[in-house]
């Protein structure tokens, strides 16, 4: 059974780089262009992770991780955050969320395949 | 000792000008007597010589001459009156107490008749002048009228001793008198002598003759070398005062032109000594602490220092091991959070002994504006990461596509050539905006002026944006005259300023809406170019602050968006460089319009050509 993935970005042509890869190798991914958006996607959807950009218009990551662990408490799947905001600071508002990783940009493309494919053979 | 002598010296000498003046007035005296005898005497004899003879030897007392003339003469000294005949028998005899008359001899030459002569009294011994004359009887000598006085009068001094005593008196008085007073004004010459001489010894005078005892003319001497040495002991001492003026006013002079330069120092400057009480501060200090010099000064530290992080560096001070090393801290005053203040400690260090500490000299800094440009910069790093690592991120994921998966469809691989090759320009414009604010920031940029037509640019700007306006939709409008002059402008730095605004117009647009372009010729050669957009707007505030460097709007809407703040400032900068201003307005969530207006600078007529 393939994994489903959902891609928060607002970038086009990220959302398409990593579409193009992951589906290569086998997931099956969504996309959306911001965290309203995202939340709007998961009330209908279970995706089996979730990988979000951080700057995004309407609503940010950040937003976003925050809403899904208000609202979805009881949440399984992983959040991947890809941040460009190396230093501990900008972090400290991620301690909150459970099960988030970070996907330090620039993102290697073949590192997330394999951290996914790594995450989903434990589970 | 010497003024005993000189005190013993006056009162002989009174004493002597006393006897001296005693002899005299006995000498004058006796003389004087004499003379009365003398006239007395004779006055007597020839009286009675003219005398009837029966007057002269009555012994009928009342009626007797002789007596009656004694008795009317009344001399004191008186001695005897008697008439005697020739053969010396005494016929008449009237005497003084005591007093008896010696027998004489007297004359027979007529020419010697009248006369006197020194007879001694038989009962006492007494000296007696007598005189006498001869008496007549009938035309005949019949005998000698003799009529004796004492010689020296026996009352002649005691008579005179008040009048003497009351002479005598004031001379003595006066010796005495004079000798207090000279002894008085001699006492200090001798202390004074005595001071001289010390002086003159302390001053390297040769010392006197080691005789004590007043010496006048040495003295005089002495004095007059002592006085030399005053003099020039005076005039030394002059110049050296004059030299210790001029030196203290060149201290003086110096120490204000210290003090001008510590108040003309662009910070607060206070200076402590080691007990960490301040003793100098310039004019800056007050607005800093908010306490007046008076109140600072000569005060401790707990009472001048009211922050509490401050009064915590300046008591580290008052340990040696601290204040002998630079240090400082920054803080940001209770009554004002927007404001940052670095305090310094320098140690005041003794030119010539490194080991001796003045005090400590603190410096004040406002460096509000400085922390402000820190955290700017720290945030422009950050963002400028942020905006690099985006295009970074596209290349890094569309290399390992197009590396791990050969077998793509070609539209794919076209599109992630694309897409490669427009993150890389990205970069590149990025990079280059930065390059371009640090050479207008460092004074290098210059405008390389060329002809450029104003149509094409604006088409081109155009042409490179449609993608991007692409993907969100949007619509470009370009409104510009066909036939504009060509304009003399740097060509590359000005179509950065153009993309900015025309990037930007896209960026905080909302899908589906529309830029516009306009360009329009002014009066006076003046170009217009207005970039006007339907997004998210900006707020009054913010319109004030956006071609401030790094400044970028602080909501969320801005936040979605990349940027680095920078865009609008250099922007600005090309426009001031090209004698252009730059402006906005703008409404919130309806749009904005930046406006550029330049001075369109003829074209040479070499360029047209080109």
């Amino acid at each position: 059974m393939s994994e489903r993935i959902l891609i928060v970005d607002d970038e086009q042509h990220i959302v398409r780089v990593f579409k193009l890869y992951l589906e290569r190798n086998g997931f099956i991914v969504e996309s959306v262009g911001n965290g309203k958006l995202a939340m709007e996607w998961l009330a209908q959807n279970e995706p089996d992770a979730v990988i979000t950009d951080i700057q995004m218009p309407i609503m940010d990551g950040k937003e976003l991780c925050e809403k899904l662990e208000e609202e979805m408490p009881d949440r399984k799947f992983p959040i991947f955050v890809m941040t460009s905001m190396t230093d501990r600071e900008h972090r400290t508002w991620t301690d909150k969320i459970k099960n988030l990783l970070f996907l330090e940009k620039p993102v290697s493309i073949r590192e997330l395949s394999r951290k996914l494919d790594e995450y989903f053979a434990q589970t | 000792m010497k003024n005993d002598k000189l005190g013993l010296l006056l009162i002989t000498a009174s004493l002597v000008v006393i006897v001296i003046i005693i002899g005299l007035l006995y000498q004058n005296q006796a003389k004087l007597h004499e003379k009365k005898i003398r006239i007395d005497g004779v006055a007597i004899t020839r009286a009675l010589s003219n005398t009837d003879f029966q007057e002269l030897v009555t012994e009928i007392h009342s009626n007797n001459m002789i007596a009656t003339m004694v008795e009317v003469q009344a001399n004191t000294d008186f001695a005897y009156g008697v008439v005697v005949d020739l053969s010396g028998q005494k016929l008449y005899e009237t005497a003084s107490a005591g007093s008896i008359a010696p027998i004489a001899t007297m004359p027979s030459e007529p020419f010697e008749w009248f006369g006197e002569q020194h007879v001694i009294s038989p009962g006492d011994a007494r000296g007696i002048r007598e005189f006498f004359a001869p008496a007549m009887l009938n035309g005949n000598l019949a005998g000698f009228i003799r009529v004796g006085y004492y010689n020296k009068p026996i009352g002649i001094l005691s008579s005179a001793v008040s009048d003497l005593a009351l002479m005598a008196l004031p001379v003595f008085l006066l010796a005495v008198l004079s000798y207090l007073l000279i002894r008085r004004e001699v006492k200090p010459l001798g202390i004074l002598s005595d001071k001289i001489e010390k002086a003159s010894l302390s001053y390297g005078l040769e010392p006197a003759s080691p005789a004590g005892g007043i010496n006048p003319g040495e003295f005089v001497q002495r004095f007059d070398q002592f006085m030399q040495l005053v003099q020039s002991r005076v005039e030394q001492k002059g110049q050296e005062s004059f030299s210790a003026q001029t030196s203290n006013h060149l201290l003086v002079y110096k120490q204000e032109k210290a003090e001008s330069a510590l108040n003309s120092f662009p910070d607060a400057v206070l200076m402590m000594d080691s007990a960490c009480i301040p003793f100098f501060s310039n004019h800056k200090i007050e607005p800093l602490l908010g306490v007046g010099r008076d109140s600072i000064l000569g005060q401790s530290s707990d009472e001048w220092c009211q922050n509490k992080e401050v009064l915590a560096f300046v008591l580290k001070l008052k340990d040696p091991n601290t204040s002998m090393r630079f240090s400082s801290i920054e803080y940001v005053p209770e009554d004002n959070p927007e404001k940052h203040i670095s305090v310094s400690a320098f140690p005041l260090i003794s030119p010539r002994d490194k080991d001796t500490l003045f005090g400590t000299m603190l410096i004040f800094k406002d460096v509000s504006q400085e922390h402000a440009a820190q955290q700017a910069a720290a945030e422009f790093v950050s963002h400028v990461s942020h905006e690099l690592k985006t295009p970074l991120n596209s290349l890094s994921a569309y290399s390992e596509l197009l590396l791990d998966f050969t077998s793509m469809q070609e539209k794919d691989i076209i599109e992630s050539i694309n897409v490669i090759h427009d993150e890389a320009e990205r970069m590149a414009g990025l990079i280059n905006n930065l390059l371009n604010i640090s050479m207008i920031e460092s004074g290098n940029l210059k405008l390389a002026r060329k002809r450029v037509k104003l149509n094409d640019m604006m088409q081109d700007v155009l042409n490179t944006m449609s993608n991007l306006a692409q993907t969100k939709d949007l619509k470009i409008n370009l409104n510009i005259p066909p036939e504009l002059n060509p304009l003399r402008l740097d060509k590359e730095l000005f179509r950065i300023a153009v993309d900015n605004l025309v990037s930007n117009a896209i960026k905080y647009s909302e899908n589906g809406s529309s830029v516009t372009i306009e360009v329009t010729p002014l009066e006076n050669e003046q170009i217009q170019i207005i970039v006007r957009d339907q997004g998210i707007g900006i707020s009054e505030e913010d319109c004030k602050k956006v071609f401030l460097k790094y400044y970028r709007a602080s909501n969320k809407e801005t936040a979605s968006r990349s940027g680095h703040g920078l865009g609008l400032y250099l922007a600005k900068q090309i426009i001031e460089l090209h004698h252009g201003s730059i402006s906005v307005e703008s409404e919130i969530g309806k749009g904005t319009e930046f406006t550029i207006i330049f001075k369109a600078a003829p074209v040479q007529l070499e360029e047209s050509q080109a």
